[in-house]
């Protein structure tokens, strides 16, 4: 188990849900010191990585909870329609990536979830179903949801050509 | 050429491989894309991007400070790398007590006839107050040593 | 080095205390009479006379002497109670008895065997007295409770030190 090489992944995982980079430290903190302080009980875990991570998610939503958040904070929401580009216009590389960040904050949680773990995260679809308790065929799914609705928003919307 | 179209494709029916999304998100972060794939790119950018963000820096510092609790004023000590460094600590500690304070008023009244526990023989109050002293810089010293083993433990946890 | 050292000088400057006899006096006032004790108190009579013993006729000959001579000439007291019944009951009965107020915690040491050491340090006034007090109890150990009221200089602790350090070698 490397704490060093896992930390970041942690970090994006726990952004993800949380959208508060000081809130998602302080949910990896306490995953790394709930390891350090478990870490002679942790050999018979088997898969160590979905392990903390799925950690990390339970205490993320735990965060959520204790300050009964929604989901998407408000501020993104609003954000996202002031950002929202006339299609005529053409956006630099940047802004367009900007504007495909804020529009992928609101697809549905399982598929964002999904997205996140495999298209950044590079996790295997076994890894997915253990990390979010979720049946390998929903992986599936929510995966291919997530993708084919970004694909038809970059198809619309055609941000950047 | 076509075979990146195919891979284009194959991703958005969800049927690539790890692999071949790591050659996608590859491919895209070249300048000169072919306009028909263009309108991909910031998606594949914006993937490799997302990969690359970090935890905040002194991270582990932060953790060594919550890992001992029961110790805030003194956490900092727990970043004292080398058990060297945590022998010199205690010695440190010792010295800035007397250091600072060098001065001294009589001791206060007890309750207790203290005297009556005083050895006769002024060799064997010496030898007890040289043993007591032996402890006590011993005890110091194991009490920073493992202090610092306890740092090593952690920061092989933390770097592996 | 030099971080560690601001770092306790602050820990030590945070101190506030009143005036009272030493950890153990305020510990061992109930016990008196109690036969479970093994009790020693040097005062400064005796830490007095260390300085004549060599006079007569007592050899002090490594750096380890010599450092507990300059030590004892700066100590006003040095209190020690041991006990090797109850441990662990006298150990929280202790703990429960510092009144934390008065003292400040320079060292916790827990071992997994279930053995307790702390150090404590207490401020006098003025900045004036200070007073260094260890505890240690825990399974299959003594109860040991060891105060000092003193007044030492850097170089004789750190004397001392050396010594330990060259003694242990061999």
């Amino acid at each position: 188990m490397n704490v060093e090489a896992i930390k970041n992944k942690l970090f994006r995982f726990a952004m993800s849900m949380l959208r508060d980079e000081a809130e998602a430290e302080d949910v990896v903190q306490e995953v790394v010191i709930k390891l350090w302080k478990q870490r002679d009980q942790l050999d018979h875990i088997q898969n160590m990585e979905a392990w903390t991570m799925r950690l990390t998610r339970n205490l993320s939503i735990d965060k959520i909870r204790s300050k009964h958040r929604r989901f998407e904070p408000i501020d993104t929401v609003i954000d996202l329609k002031e950002s929202q580009p006339s299609p005529a216009k053409q956006l630099e590389l940047s802004d367009a990536m900007e504007h495909l960040k804020k529009w992928i904050v609101q697809l549905p949680e399982n598929q964002r979830l999904v997205f996140q773990l495999r298209d950044i995260e590079g996790m295997t679809y076994k890894e997915i179903s253990e990390t979010l308790d979720m049946p390998l065929s929903q992986v599936k799914i929510n995966l291919f949801r997530a993708r084919q609705q970004i694909r038809a928003y970059l198809l619309k919307n055609k941000l950047y050509e | 050429m076509n075979n990146i179209s195919q891979l284009i494709e194959k991703y958005f029916q969800g049927e690539t491989s790890l692999e071949e999304e790591k050659q996608l998100k590859a491919f895209f972060q070249q300048e000169d894309i072919a306009p028909e794939w263009k309108v991909y790119q910031p998606l594949f950018m914006l993937l490799e991007l997302e990969q690359s963000q970090e935890v905040g820096r002194n991270f582990e510092d932060k953790i060594y400070q919550k890992i001992q609790p029961t110790q805030k004023k003194t956490s900092r000590l727990f970043v004292v790398r080398h058990w060297m460094g945590a022998v010199a600590a205690s010695l440190v500690l010792v010295l800035s007590i007397w250091w600072l304070y060098p001065d001294l008023s009589p001791e206060p009244a007890s309750a207790i006839n203290w005297e009556q526990y005083e050895p006769e023989d002024p060799k064997e109050a010496y030898q007890i107050t040289k043993d007591a002293l032996m402890k006590v810089s011993i005890e110091l010293n194991r009490g920073a040593m493992k202090a610092a083993q306890e740092v090593d433990a952690l920061q092989d946890f933390l770097k592996d | 080095m030099k971080k560690l050292f601001v770092l306790f000088a602050l820990l030590i400057a945070g101190i506030s205390a009143q005036a009272q006899a030493d950890a153990i006096d305020a510990f061992f006032k109930q016990y008196i009479d109690d036969s479970r004790f093994t009790v020693v108190y040097i005062g400064p009579r005796l830490f007095q006379m260390f300085g004549d013993m060599e006079i007569n006729g007592v050899e002090f000959d490594d750096e380890e002497d010599e450092a507990v001579l300059e030590i004892a000439k700066g100590l006003k007291g040095l209190r020690i109670l041991t006990s090797d019944q109850d441990v662990d009951e006298l150990y929280e009965e202790a703990m429960k008895k510092i009144d934390t107020s008065d003292y400040e915690l320079l060292m916790k040491v827990r071992d997994n065997d279930g053995s307790n050491l702390d150090f404590f340090i207490k401020e006098n006034g003025e900045k004036k007295v200070s007073e260094l007090f260890m505890i240690a109890g825990g399974d299959g150990e003594d109860f040991v409770m060891i105060s000092f009221v003193g007044n030492m200089s850097i170089d004789d602790v750190t004397r001392m030190a050396r010594g330990i350090k060259n003694k242990n070698r061999y």
